[in-house]
């Protein structure tokens, strides 16, 4: 690898340890770096506890961030050799290919060799390393750096040749070589990987379909989706605040200027009355869907915060208020007890309107957003458009999601087709992306 | 300022000068605010009630020899509290003299038009800085030779009123729809402090420098309250501080701070006391805790806890 390839635009100890900041967790947005820089321009490098504090007070920015960086710091710069290019050691006189680089470690300057590691280590790319599989690759490329092929091939000669009296003493120097090459990269790894993985992995959570998420995965999506609620919980809290200022109150406005001659000095405004959605959502919960289900189910359960009211019913075939199931209990708790009590079973949506409108219609009034998740698969039996339709009505809309792919809507027993006729709303929600896009949109008010 | 700029060990200099006016600080204390100076930016405090946050601005000022200007924050505080109203009550009188002048004004005036123009002049005077009621914000901008600008509590105000700080803080600057750009000829030095009762905003965060302050270790405790008090006995401050540094470890609702460390030593101080005796701490613990369950969890150990304090002195 050439070398100046993989070294990043921001040369010195501060470029690295900003990305290892970002990547333990940190937002450093460009203003605190150049911050960073500055505090480091005044304070300089040369007293350690002063140069902790100051990059402390300009990148840290709470303290959960401030534990991070105590924890980053001290890995960082007590660990990494990291010279600068401009200042430490000359490059021509540094002897980085076999026997040379083998000779220094058996005569043993350990400042020297840790640099020609940590130069080595930089030139392949350390700082790119992105998951933890990485690792032998990485070693073997560092090694691979430092002449260690030619090495090995001499010393087998010399074995050859019988001329290898010394040979537990390379052995020994070699072993030292490679154990320090791990640690350097163990310690990228380290500073480095294990946060972009997470997000990653997240990402790919969120796109991925909802039915192909993986039981092991399942703890992952769920709290996944819980960050989604509880960003969706603080937008829809701004959006609240920013309501509430309404129009000017001129009937106030006039009243209050009567004393100064009708010069309205104080205005008045009129409060904006504040949309509070309410929520019943009718949770399909037999085989084919409960994997969305659940996710539906934890979005809801963490959405209780902005949403005044939740009603949540699950069915199969018969209908069951899981409200309180999702109150009293931890979420996982929850879920399960709803599947055991009412899931896997085969769906009726016809009956399951029914009960509901026979049991719970006074609950639904135009404040009211109804949402169905299910894929309507009727199972042949009397789909009751009309109880739909009466639910319509009376709400304010009823919103369809469907884990199923639009073109599947209407093959076999899929009365979807119909379904969302009598609905405001349809959509796929395939997704927990999609998901959260959905909610978004209903939380944002009259449509 | 000109002498910290000249110092070899300027965070060093600040301690000690901060020390003088009676805050011991730590060196992440001072770092801090040598870099908020040198980088000319807000610093945002944040910490328990009671850790001195607010001190902090008041011995600043004093060290720099700056006067304070300090803007108490509450839920529902707008821009009229903090920025500027207009004296209300003297453009309404003006107005009355105005209206017993306007035949005189415009007596001569040969065109209708002529007359508009010159009321329109009359009336732009009312917005104009002599009607001008400055507020905190706009007061520490307006200041001609530097102050330092103390924003208690940020936290308790809404996001809305954070926004109009962005604009302040990161330009100095605020401009009035009636007036223009007012700009401050030497920035304030701008103090936040916050008690963590609301996650403040990013956009805030960003344009400060951070500090937060912790409970402070048993050495500085001491210190402080030696500073604070410097009548007091080598042995009791030794022993109330361990005594305080042993109740953090327990679980309280409100755990006591340096504020109340030294109310307590003062209490003692008046009361004669020379040696720390579970009598005297069962006597006194109101001054130190703030709820009476906490009261009574502590009045239960308190023997032991005495103990505990004098053995690890």
């Amino acid at each position: 690898m050439i070398e100046g390839q993989t070294v990043p635009l921001a040369e010195g100890p501060l470029a690295g340890f900003l990305a290892a900041l970002r990547h333990a967790g940190l937002t450093i947005s460009p203003a605190s770096s150049i911050d960073a820089y500055e505090a480091v321009a005044a304070v300089g490098y040369g007293d350690r506890e002063i140069l902790r504090d100051a990059l402390c007070v300009t990148l840290a920015k709470s303290e959960l961030d401030e534990a991070r960086f105590e924890q980053c710091f001290d890995r960082y710069f007590s660990h990494h050799v990291e010279p600068d290019d401009r200042a430490a050691t000359p490059r021509e006189s540094a002897p980085t290919s076999g026997g040379g680089f083998a000779q220094l470690m058996l005569t043993g300057d350990a400042v020297l060799v840790d640099t020609q590691i940590s130069r080595a280590a930089r030139s392949v790319g350390v700082r790119e390393v992105q998951y933890s599989f990485q690792r032998n690759i990485l070693v073997g490329r560092i090694l691979r750096e430092l002449g260690m092929p030619e090495w090995d091939r001499e010393v087998a000669q010399r074995v050859d040749a019988g001329t290898a009296e010394d040979l537990a003493e390379w052995q020994t120097a070699r072993d030292a070589i490679v154990s320090k090459v791990k640690a350097v990269v163990d310690r990228q790894i380290d500073l480095y990987a294990s946060n972009a993985a997470q997000q990653i992995r997240e990402e790919r959570l969120a796109d991925m379909d909802i039915a192909a998420i993986r039981p092991e995965d399942r703890q992952a999506a769920i709290k996944l989706v819980r960050k989604m609620a509880k960003a969706l919980a603080s937008q829809h809290s701004r959006r609240r605040k920013r309501a509430r200022r309404g129009q000017l109150d001129m009937r106030k406005t006039m009243r209050q200027a009567m004393p100064h001659e009708g010069i309205p000095f104080q205005l008045s405004w009129k409060q904006k009355s504040v949309d509070r959605p309410k929520f019943i959502v009718l949770c399909d919960v037999s085989r084919s869907v409960v994997n969305a289900a659940q996710f539906l189910l934890v979005l809801m359960y963490s959405l209780n915060e902005v949403v005044d009211q939740l009603h949540a019913f699950a069915f199969s075939d018969r209908l069951e208020d899981v409200g309180r199931l999702l109150d009293d209990n931890d979420i996982d708790v929850a879920i399960e007890r709803v599947l055991r009590e009412v899931g896997f079973g085969s769906t009726s949506y016809g009956d399951a309107f029914a009960d509901f409108a026979e049991r719970y219609m006074p609950l639904v009034d135009r404040h009211t957003s109804v949402i169905i998740l299910g894929d309507g698969r009727n199972n042949y039996g009397d789909p009751q458009l009309d109880i739909l339709d009466r639910i319509r009505r009376q709400a304010r809309r009823v919103v369809w999601l469907n884990p199923e792919a639009e073109r599947s809507w209407g093959t076999g027993d899929s009365e979807m087709p119909a379904y969302r006729r009598f609905s405001s709303m349809a959509r796929t929600c395939g997704s927990l992306n999609e998901l959260q896009a959905v909610i978004g949109d209903m939380l944002r008010g009259p449509r | 300022m000109a002498d910290l700029e000249a110092s070899d060990a300027p965070v060093d200099a600040l301690v000690s000068g901060l020390e003088g006016f009676g805050y011991v600080a730590s060196r992440r204390i001072a770092t801090a605010l040598y870099l908020s100076l040198r980088l000319k930016k807000p610093i945002l405090v944040e910490g328990a009630a009671g850790v001195g946050k607010t001190e902090l601005a008041l011995s600043t000022s004093q060290l720099l020899g700056l006067p304070l200007i300090r803007m108490q924050c509450y839920e529902g505080l707008d821009e009229s509290r903090v920025l500027y109203e207009w004296k209300y009550a003297k453009q309404l009188l003006y107005t009355q003299l105005l209206k017993e002048r306007v035949g005189d004004l415009l007596e001569d005036a040969p065109s209708m038009d002529d007359a508009m123009a010159r009321l329109r002049g009359v009336g732009d005077m009312f917005f104009s800085e002599d009607f001008l009621q400055p507020r905190p914000l706009l007061q520490s901008l307006m200041s001609e030779d530097g102050c330092v600008l103390l924003i208690d509590e940020v936290d308790k105000t809404d996001e809305a009123f954070e926004a109009l700080l962005l604009e302040t803080l990161s330009a100095y600057q605020v401009s009035l729809p009636e007036i223009g750009v007012i700009k401050a000829s030497t920035p304030p030095i701008v103090f936040l402090t916050s008690n963590n009762i609301r996650e403040l905003g990013d956009a805030l965060k960003r344009r400060c420098i951070h500090l937060s302050i912790p409970l402070p270790s048993a050495e500085l405790e001491s210190r402080i309250v030696e500073k604070r008090l410097p009548d007091i006995a080598s042995q009791l401050r030794g022993e109330l501080v361990a005594f305080v540094q042993e109740l953090r470890h327990m679980k309280l609702r409100k755990p006591p701070s340096i504020s109340e460390t030294v109310e307590w030593a003062q209490s003692l101080l008046i009361l004669h006391v020379e040696e720390l005796g579970v009598d005297v701490v069962r006597d006194t613990l109101n001054v130190l805790l703030k709820f009476e369950s906490d009261v009574e969890a502590v009045e239960a150990q308190a023997g032991d806890l005495v103990r505990r304090a004098k053995a690890t002195r």
